[in-house]
């Protein structure tokens, strides 16, 4: 069942609308001020047609960054963006912007994502008028070759579904007009005109002005979203926040986008709101048969709204698979600790979550090896040291994080001379900072009294104090990089040394990202349980 | 479509020819009040071609042309002209009955009823145009509510900014109604008083005698000492009323204040315009892409900002001494142009703050995510929240440049004689400040500061009503990101 992906082709069978391949972006990269904020750091993944993909993760994990990304809200630093298999990074100028009607975004913040300005109505109507639509595109039935004069444009005979807005049928000189349903017209509304020479010649004419029909798109839209036509004229102000975040919808919808990034689109809502939002994205999803990326942080909308998951972690994808197995049998530590976070209902249920200790790293300066590794609650502990119990860990965990922060952390002109002078900084009280780390420990039964640096080292197992003697040394010195190599070459591992491969962790294609996959190592779960017990979210 | 569909959503045009009356009456009253000053509109066409074609480097085609059709606009009756109400006449004998003034009045009588009647006619105009507003909102405009409205709301309740407003309009009716105004036509009394002449009655002879303005000038003027003075509310000897008594030089102050009100607004709006439009294109642009754009304005203004503006001023007024440009309005066009283009720092910093805020907001991430050009993101999505500041830091500036252009003018450098300039005669008036011909510093002075502190109430108003934080006095924090609120 662990097993390293093979870059097969066999996933591209499946109808992928989206299918990203490295993609990166870095702030500040091109800056003269050192190390750029990996926001996204080298994403794989695909988006089917007619799927809802979420993406979830801590604040700051990079998730809006990606779906902004991949609606060209920003500039990918490196990879691509397959839309229906062309690259779209690299798009520019008139072919950026007619590829813009396929993709589309819904904001956060209904409050902010909508102009005060402008009436419901002239929201809704901008993308419509941006684009000129609607640009008619006309098929002739079993006439390929055709001739399309007029306000429409002929498309081949391959086009189906919303690249065909009206079909002709000739017959003759007759012709029958079919218009595609979720238009605001009707054949009425068309003078069709054929002229079967030497080649047809069919001329379609729009009787309504574009206007017309763009304002009639705009109140279909408005109702079909769950506003009133008569909205039109309002102002946003005059509505709530639920309202605001339906008016965005309809302006996502309005070009009839195949894809459609929803960043968090309820999370800035009312509780009771949010369920009324969610079943119309559904709904509408049904109707349009739209493909959404559905960004969040609440687990429990993206269970319930989601057919697949990804699990991001600092730029990366820790977790990616079919939702409801990823929820009941998580694999990877992260999102094993993002579940057990969720707070449980029912009071009787005793079961404690998995505390993740610290804080993300820096996007700035990510780990070596795997991301997550800082704060991996099942991170892979060298085996000289299989007899350490759980509290020194964490207590060496907690120290590891610490030295990563001093060595980060900026010294002023001012700490500098300070240093050299040998006077006290705040980098200076490292002892007590051990003390601190590691007097949490209960060695000795008199925990309340105050332990000197020796006394606690000398508690210490031998193969621990050793290198914690030397790391203390080098914090002495200001010497992180030092200190940082030596925890790592006594106490680091697999995890802190390589960034892990996506293993396959079950049959329906779901990937994970973590070195316990191997078969070398222990899985996930039982360490887990070894080292948790009945944790929660299991 | 179905055909509720076109119904429902109608042009402006079609709301009209559904509901005529309340237009049709509007537009014919806004038409009869036209009329009324048809004559000087025409006139003021034909100067401004006749103008065009004397700047015209090549020779003057059709001059003569332009000369008939003047003489033919001013032979069309004008309600607030000098030849409908004029002011301007003699005593035929002592005591006499008046001739040549209006209905035979005396001259203070014909011109105040000349004054009250322009500001009459200018508040009557605005008032039409304020019932105009509310006639659109009830009849043709399909909104119910639009933020416009909560702003007018707040202005309307806002007496400072009220206050502001109705000096600022006596101010441009001053400048624009000058020669009607005015006792006596600039021309004639302040800029070529010896091409003109006058006729008044003389005690000693008895008889009615013709004299040039500039000799009635020079035994009217208020130098302070014995009876060398004309006050405030005062006839001459030559039966000529000074409302704001003479100058030094017997030139009539309220005439001098109506001609430098012209002045002073001309530099003042040129200069404005000038700022504003660097601003507001250097606003926009910075806050939409950033980076190195704004790198590039911020070092480019900051340069300009530390070039002190006194001293370019007195460069640009020595260097292009002579030339053509420091020809019109006796310097008054470079004097705006200097303080324009060195100004507008000033103005770009003040809304630079607002435009970065604006352009943070997501909506305008909305626009770029369907495509929408720059341009017009900046335009429909980001000025319409930074116009606000724009008109508050607009109007205070305005009061500055009047206040910098009276100033340069009293130190001798600015407009030169005999154009009118506010600040000259402060300058003039001076020396006689603490004698009785206190008046021709102290006048122009206190309007100075009229001017300017109602420029600045303007401001503050036009900021409170847009700015919906603000109501009721509340000091908030975030009272600049709300004015984004408004309208």
């Amino acid at each position: 069942m662990t097993e390293v992906v093979e870059s097969d082709e066999s996933a591209r069978e499946e109808d992928v609308l989206v299918e990203v391949n490295g993609l990166k972006k870095y702030y500040d990269a091109g800056s003269l001020t050192g190390t750029p904020v990996k926001a996204v750091d080298g994403v794989d993944f695909d988006i089917r047609r007619g799927e809802t993909l979420g993406l979830v993760g801590e604040s700051g994990c990079g998730k809006t960054t990606l779906g902004r990304t991949l609606v060209h809200l920003e500039a990918a630093t490196e990879g691509e963006v397959l839309f229906d298999g062309r690259d779209v990074t690299s798009l520019s100028g008139s072919e950026l912007k007619r590829w813009r009607r396929n993709a589309q975004i819904v904001f956060q913040d209904p409050e902010s994502s909508l102009n005060d300005r402008m009436t419901v109505g002239e929201i809704v109507r901008e993308p419509l008028d941006v684009h000129d639509w609607p640009t008619l595109t006309v098929r002739v039935a079993g006439d390929p070759d055709a001739t399309v004069t007029g306000d429409a444009e002929a498309v081949g005979p391959t086009a189906t579904g919303r690249d065909v807005d009206v079909t002709v049928t000739v017959s003759g000189d007759d012709a029958d007009v079919a218009v595609r349903d979720s238009l605001p017209i009707g054949p009425e509304d068309l003078a069709v005109d054929v002229d079967s020479g030497s080649t047809t010649t069919v001329d379609v004419e729009l009787l309504p002005s574009k206007a017309q029909v763009r304002r009639a798109h705009v109140r279909d839209l408005l109702e079909r979203v769950g506003m009133q036509r008569e909205h039109y004229f309002r102002y946003p102000h005059q509505f709530s926040g639920g309202q605001r975040q339906r008016i965005g919808i309809a302006r996502a919808l309005a070009l009839e986008p195949e894809f459609v990034v929803l960043d968090e689109p309820v999370s800035a809502l009312d509780v009771s709101v949010q369920a009324k939002i969610l079943n119309l994205l559904e709904d509408l999803q049904d109707e349009f048969g739209l493909t959404y990326l559905f960004i969040a942080h609440d687990l429990a909308v993206v269970r319930h709204i989601c057919d697949r998951v990804a699990v991001m972690y600092l730029g990366n994808v820790m977790e990616l698979g079919a939702a409801d197995s990823l929820f009941d049998e998580p694999a990877n530590p992260y999102t094993h600790s993002l579940l057990s976070a969720i707070p449980e209902p029912d009071p009787t249920i005793e079961s404690d979550p998995i505390t993740l200790r610290g804080t993300p790293p820096s996007p700035r300066d990510p780990p070596t090896g795997c991301p997550f590794s800082t704060r991996c609650p099942a991170k892979i502990r060298p085996e000289a040291f299989d007899d350490l119990d759980d509290e020194t860990w964490a207590a060496i965990d907690d120290l590891h994080r610490i030295v990563r922060e001093r060595g980060r952390a900026e010294r002023s002109l001012r700490e500098r001379a300070r240093e050299v002078l040998g006077m006290e900084t705040r980098f200076s009280d490292v002892e007590d900072i051990v003390v601190e780390v590691f007097g949490r420990l209960d060695r000795t039964p008199d925990t309340t009294a105050e332990r000197s640096f020796e006394a606690m080292m000398d508690a210490l197992p031998r193969d621990v104090r050793g290198p914690l003697v030397d790391v203390t040394d080098h914090l002495r010195e200001n010497r992180e990089e030092d200190a940082l190599e030596r925890l790592l070459d006594a106490f680091g591992s697999e995890c802190d040394a390589t960034s892990p491969a996506y293993y396959d962790v079950d049959e329906g294609g779901r990937v994970s990202m973590c070195h316990r996959h191997d078969p070398a190592y222990d899985d996930v779960g039982p360490v887990l349980e070894e080292r948790y017990g009945d944790y929660a979210g299991r | 479509m179905t055909g509720t569909e076109h119904a429902v959503h109608r042009s402006l045009r079609t709301r009209i020819r559904e509901n005529q009356r309340p237009a049709a009456v509007w537009v014919a009253v806004l038409l009869a009040l036209v009329a009324l000053e048809a004559g000087a509109l025409v006139d003021l066409a034909v100067v401004l071609v006749q103008g065009m074609v004397k700047a015209w480097p090549f020779g003057n085609p059709g001059m003569a042309g332009i000369e008939s059709a003047k003489a033919a606009a001013e032979a069309i009756p004008t309600l607030l002209s000098r030849e409908t109400i004029p002011n301007q006449g003699w005593r035929t004998s002592a005591n006499g009955p008046w001739t040549n003034t209006f209905l035979g009045l005396e001259p203070m009588v014909a011109w105040l009823l000349r004054f009250a009647l322009t500001y009459a006619y200018v508040g009557v105009l605005i008032g039409w145009f304020l019932y105009g507003y509310r006639l659109y909102r009830e009849h043709y405009r399909q909104a119910d509510w639009t933020p416009t409205d909560d702003v007018v709301r707040r202005f309307r309740s806002h007496s400072w900014g009220k206050f502001g407003f109705v000096v600022v309009v006596v101010f441009v009716v001053m400048a624009v109604f000058a020669p009607t105004l005015s006792p006596a036509l600039a021309e004639e009394n302040i800029e070529n008083p010896y091409s003109y002449e006058m006729q008044y009655f003389d005690e000693e002879t008895g008889s009615v005698e013709t004299v040039f303005v500039g000799q009635a000038n020079s035994q009217s003027t208020s130098q302070g000492a014995g009876d060398d003075n004309i006050g405030l509310w005062q006839y001459d000897d030559f039966g000529r009323f000074h409302p704001f008594g003479t100058m030094p030089n017997g030139k009539d102050l309220f005439t001098f204040m109506m001609y430098g009100a012209r002045v002073s607004l001309f530099i003042g709006l040129l200069s404005m315009g000038i700022m504003g439009a660097f601003a507001t294109v250097f606003a926009m642009t910075t806050a939409y892409y950033k980076g190195l754009v704004d790198l590039a304005v911020v070092i480019v203004g900051d340069s300009v900002m530390s070039i002190p503006q006194l001293l370019l001023l007195i460069l640009a007024m020595a260097v292009f001494n002579g030339h053509w440009l420091e020809g019109i309005y006796n310097g008054g066009l470079l004097i705006a142009l200097v303080f324009g283009l060195s100004g507008w720092p000033g103005l770009w910093r003040a809304v630079r703050g607002p435009a970065f805020q604006v352009s943070t907001e997501e909506w305008v991430d909305a626009a770029r995510s369907f495509g929408q050009r720059p341009s017009a993101t900046m335009r429909k999505h980001m000025l319409p929240y930074v116009v606000g500041y724009l008109l508050v830091y607009a109007s205070m500036t305005l009061g500055g440049v009047i206040i910098g252009t009276a100033a340069l003018s009293f130190l001798g450098i600015g407009i030169d004689a005999p154009t009118p300039e506010w600040g000259r005669a402060v300058s003039l008036g001076q020396p006689f400040i603490a004698t009785q011909s206190w008046h021709i510093a102290m006048i122009p002075g206190l309007l100075v500061v009229a001017v300017v502190t109602a420029f600045n109430a303007l401001g503050d108003g036009i900021r409170d009503a847009i700015d919906p934080q603000s109501e009721g006095g509340e000091s908030e924090t975030t009272a600049a990101a709300a004015g984004g609120g408004g309208g």
